[in-house]
This record gives structure tokens, sequence and C-alpha cells, in this order.
């Protein structure tokens, strides 16, 4: 369950101060698969990079099974992000220097399970997402659609709990838009993860089974 | 802990092995220069030192100084304390010299010395001055009116000599100086030859034969101002000290480095100048690691924010980055460290430094060469920690999207 509690983020200091979030409270049970929509500037990244642990709220909760995680230290939010959480750019944000698979098994060697080939598990993954063949490639060797697909198999590396997709699609064409979102869909339905995306296409609630709509940082809609 | 250093090795490899080839190279390289800069000048001053010892003791000192014990002038007895001296094991040669205070004088110049009595044989075994005769020859044991002037007392017209201006400027081997002794005696003599050591203190000394000496100064016939003894090779001079004292009472012993110091004022100041240049190349291999590091960071910042942001702890991010200073820095240090020992080492052997008091070939001593490359590595270490701790400071959003 993830619970969100008057969430409210202010830019600028002094006199200029921009309301990013205002006063925000929803909850997602877990398996849901939700979208986070609005217009440009309404506040869905923001919003999306508070529940990712990227960034820290000006003030509000943010609760992960109980657990106010708003509060924790970098390091535990390091780890809890390496555990439980998966994150999915805008920009594919891969590592340049790194294949398809090492840029998929990087966060399991930084986990260590006991037990678990982290390097296998890579292999299935990108296998997954239909990318098995690609696996040594480069970043720069892959299409957009491809880096995604490999964006989001290194987000399940570690199998989390919740992943989060910051318009996945918004760099795509239509036919890689689709795979990606059928991708999230798949791994929602199959392997119950948690998905909350950010879209600005009304054509993608269709993939959601909850929806949060955001307006000048406020919510002004929440439901299915 | 494991996981920490096991990611951040994996994060500096792939990094090194698909890196920007040509800074990688070229921070090497640098590294390299700095290594070798690192050697040259102690190495240099080793040699430089090495070689000024060689020649003190050699043309000078000998390798044990023996002279007469307190109020004494001169020691007595010498002909019998020689031989017990060469005969204890370690001992080459000794020879007994005897001093005397002199002006010699040529044409209109006049120079005041200290002339010295030798048995030719003798000190030809403990010193190398007869190696050196740049004119004439050397002294044969039955010379009488003959006289062996160094090149800084001579002149020999050696305008570009370092004591010229005060020598007697013009004499050459067979020319008659006349030598007016401290005593009162005044004698002529033709100058048999002339030597140039290298060492000044050497090059202003003039030679008769003791059969000479005895002639001017009777009464010191069997005595001695003081014994010159050489050693084999590796002899500890202090256990020959403690033979010879057990034969005699009345000796005072001197080490030839307790009589170096010159070569000691000099050697000190080259030490003084090796590190304000250490420091300087420490500094610019701290700032070259530093730049490298820093342009790197700020590159890859984005890569950095988005490595933190899939879970890449930051100490896991800041190792990696030391762990790639460290590899430029040994690279550096091997090659810097081989390149100098098989190749400046021996180019500078063929063709050496040439000092006034000889050649002066460059030497390495591994206690110095470990505490140089320790301190290369501590230099890297911390100018690379410096800019990746500050990239590490920045929030996770702001190091992705600036």
């Amino acid at each position: 369950m993830l619970e969100v509690r008057n969430l409210a983020k202010i830019y600028g200091l002094g006199e200029v101060q921009v309301r990013a979030l205002d006063d925000i409270s929803f909850s997602i049970s877990d398996g849901d698969m939700v979208c986070i929509m609005g217009k440009s500037g309404s506040g869905k990244s923001t919003l999306l990079r508070q529940l990712g642990l990227l960034d820290r709220p000006t003030s509000g909760d943010i609760i992960i099974d109980n657990e106010v995680v708003t509060k924790l230290s970098d390091d535990a939010r390091a780890t809890l992000r390496l555990q439980h959480l998966g994150y999915v750019f805008q920009e594919y944000a891969l590592l340049a220097e790194l294949t398809a698979h090492e840029n998929v098994f990087l966060p399991g060697m930084m986990l260590g399970e006991k037990g678990v080939d982290f390097k296998k598990r890579a292999k299935e993954l990108l296998e997954l997402v239909g990318l098995g063949r690609r696996i040594h490639h480069y970043p720069k060797e892959l299409s957009g659609g491809e880096q995604q697909r490999v964006a989001i198999a290194r987000a399940l590396i570690n199998n989390p709990r919740i992943i989060f997709a910051d318009e996945p699609c918004a760099n795509l064409d239509t036919i890689s838009s689709k795979k990606v979102m059928e991708t999230l869909v798949n791994l929602n339905q199959e392997m119950k993860v948690t998905v909350i995306f950010v879209s600005h296409d009304p054509d993608d609630k269709k993939y959601a089974r909850g929806l949060i709509v955001l307006s000048d940082g406020k919510m002004v809609k929440e439901g299915s | 802990m494991t996981r920490l250093f096991r990611v951040a090795a994996f994060l500096a490899l792939k990094s090194i092995v698909r890196g920007n080839v040509g800074v990688i190279v070229l921070t090497i390289f640098m590294l390299i220069l700095v290594t070798m800069n690192l050697l040259f000048v102690p190495g240099l001053i080793n040699g430089a030192t090495v070689s000024m010892n060689t020649i003190l003791v050699k043309t000078y000192s000998g390798d044990i100084i023996i002279e007469p014990k307190g109020d004494d002038t001169v020691i007595s007895h010498v002909d019998d304390l020689v031989r017990s001296i060469e005969s204890i094991d370690g001992v080459v040669a000794a020879s007994a010299r005897n001093n005397i205070n002199a002006y010699v004088t040529f044409e209109d110049e006049r120079v005041s010395c200290v002339v010295t009595g030798i048995d030719p044989v003798q000190d030809r075994a403990v010193f190398e001055v007869a190696e050196s005769l740049i004119e004439g020859r050397y002294l044969d044991s039955r010379d009488r009116g003959q006289i062996l002037l160094g090149v800084q007392l001579a002149g020999a017209d050696l305008k570009d000599i370092e004591l010229y201006s005060s020598s007697l400027r013009h004499v050459h081997a067979d020319d008659k100086v006349v030598v007016t002794y401290s005593s009162g005696i005044e004698k002529q003599y033709t100058v048999k030859g002339i030597f140039d050591t290298g060492f000044i203190q050497t090059d202003v000394q003039a030679f008769v034969t003791d059969l000479e000496f005895n002639s001017v100064m009777p009464n010191m016939n069997n005595k001695a101002s003081s014994i010159r003894v050489r050693l084999e090779e590796g002899v500890d001079p202090d256990r020959i000290i403690g033979r010879i004292a057990s034969l005699r009472g009345d000796l005072d012993f001197q080490t030839w480095d307790e009589t170096a110091g010159l070569v000691e004022s000099m050697t000190e100041s080259f030490v003084l100048i090796n590190q304000i240049l250490n420091v300087v190349n420490y500094l610019i291999a701290g700032i070259t690691v530093f730049i490298v590091t820093y342009v790197d960071v700020i590159n890859r910042r984005r890569q950095i924010g988005i490595q933190r942001a899939i879970g890449i702890k930051s100490r896991s991010i800041t190792i990696s980055y030391l762990i790639r200073a460290l590899f430029y820095a040994i690279v550096g240090l091997i090659i810097g460290i081989l390149a100098f020992k098989y190749i400046i080492i021996p180019i500078e052997a063929r063709h050496p430094f040439e000092f006034p008091f000889g050649p002066a070939y460059l030497t390495t001593k591994p206690a110095y060469t470990a505490r140089m490359a320790f301190v290369l590595l501590v230099v890297s270490f911390v100018a690379a920690f410096i800019p990746v701790w500050r990239v590490m400071r920045i929030k996770i959003l702001d190091a992705i999207w600036g």
C-alpha cells in the first residue's frame, strides 16, 4: 500500500515561490496500475519524483507499507529504491558505457541478494521485454523504444514492489509506445507489480485501472 | 562492503575500458613524466654525491685518517705502525704523510700552500692522484729537488679553472719554482708533474718525496703528521679503527665522512632543492588527476545522477573514481619507473653529466622509490576524491537534469 498525505512541494525561496504540488493526498493499493495525468506543468513528474524517492517534498508524508519514508536519510532512501522501487525515466536514462545486459544487472549487482544470479535474471528480463537478441548492444546502438524497454528491464531487476514510469512513451513513435505500454501492463498483470506512470496522452488512460489528474499542482480527480 | 567495492570496481573497469582513450593515455603520460621527474633529480643528486664521496676518498682523505692524539703534533715510529696497519685484514694500504706550510713562488706570483711529504709507492697504493696527471710524471721514491703541484696551485695556463686568479698561473711541468717553508728554508724545485683530480681541496696541494721532506725537516724522520688508510670495498671502518687502536693508544681517528664538510653542505643544498622540486611535482600530479577527474565528473554528472537514482550507493560511485585515479597513478608509476631504470639510466650512463669533481651517474634507491610511489598514490587519491565528493553532494535530480 502506497499512501500520500498532504504532500506539497514548493520551489524557490523568498517572495517568488511556485507551489508545484499542493496538498495532495491519495492511496494506491498493491498490484494497482495508476496513471497520473495532467497538462504540461501540472506537477505530474514532480509528484512521481517524490513518490520514487528521488526528491524530498516540502511538507506532507509518503507512506509505504505503514512506514513513513519521507524523512529517511539519503542512504536509507537509496536502499529502499534499490530493494523495492523501480524507476523508468522519460529519456531512457541508460548508462552509455554499459551494454543493455550490464545496464540491467547493475542494480542487481548492487543489491547482491544471496542465491540470485543477477546476470541470468537480467538476461531473462531482457527476453521478457523482447530484447533477448540485443543484450550485448550499447544504448547508442538501440532505438528509443528498445532503450526504454531496457530501462524497464533494469527497473525490474530487483523484483520491485512498485514501478514508477515518467512519461515512458514521450519520445517514442506510436508502435514503440504501444510496445512499452503493453510491457508495463504485462508486468502489472503477470508479476503483480504496482505500476504508477505519468502521461499527458488521454489515450493512455486505457492501460490504467486508477487515475489521478493534476492541474496547477492540485489533484482535481482521483478514481478509475 | 564487498558489494560496494565489487560495483565500484565494475564501474571503474568499464569506464577505463570504454572511456576516452586519448584522455586516459594523456593522463597516464603526465603521470609517467611526473614519476620520471621525481626520480631524476634525486637520482642525479645521489649520483653526484657518490661521485663526490668517491673522489674525496680516493684523492684527499682515504677511508680512515689517523692523527696524533691530544697535544702531540706528530705520530712517532710510523714505519712500524704502517706495516702493522697494512697487515690487518681488510686494509689495502696505508700512507704516512707529513705536512708543512710554505709559499711557492714562480715569476711574479707567490702562493701559500701545504707541502706534503709522501712515500710515492705507499701513497699511490692509497690514493689515485698519480692517475690524474695532466702534465709530467709522478714522483719516484728517490726523487730529490722535484715537486708535484695540483692544477689549482700551478694554474698551468688553464684560465677556466676555479682558482686560476689566485694560482701561480703559468707553471708547467719542468718549470722551476721556489718553495719557502715556514721553517725559513728556501729551496728551488723542478715541477715534475701537475695533477688535476677534479677535487679542489686536493688540487691546491703540493707533494714532495719523504726523502726530500726529511732533508728539509730532518727531525721528522720516522714521524708523520697523519696516516691515511685505504680499505677493501665494504669493510667496516669502525672495525679497522678498533684494531688499530688496540695497537697504539696515542692515536686519534676520523673516517672519511667526518672530513666531508664541503661535500656534506653541497649535498644538503641539493637535498633542499630536491624537496622543493618534489613538492612542485606532487602538485602537478595532484592537479593533473584533479582536473581529469573534475572534467570527467562534470561531463558524467547526469550519468552519476542516474546511477544514484537506480540505487547505486554514492560510496560505490566515489570508490569507482578513486580506483580509476589509482589505476592511472599505478600505471604511470610502473611505466615511469621502468622507463627511468631501463632507458634513462643506461642512456645517461653512456653520456654522464660532468661535474667539476667528475661524472655523476643517475642512481635510484629502492626506499626512496617506494616512498615516492606511496606519496604519489596518496596525492592521486586525494586529488580524485575532492571533485567526486563535491558532485556526490548535489541532489539526484539536479545531477540528472541540471
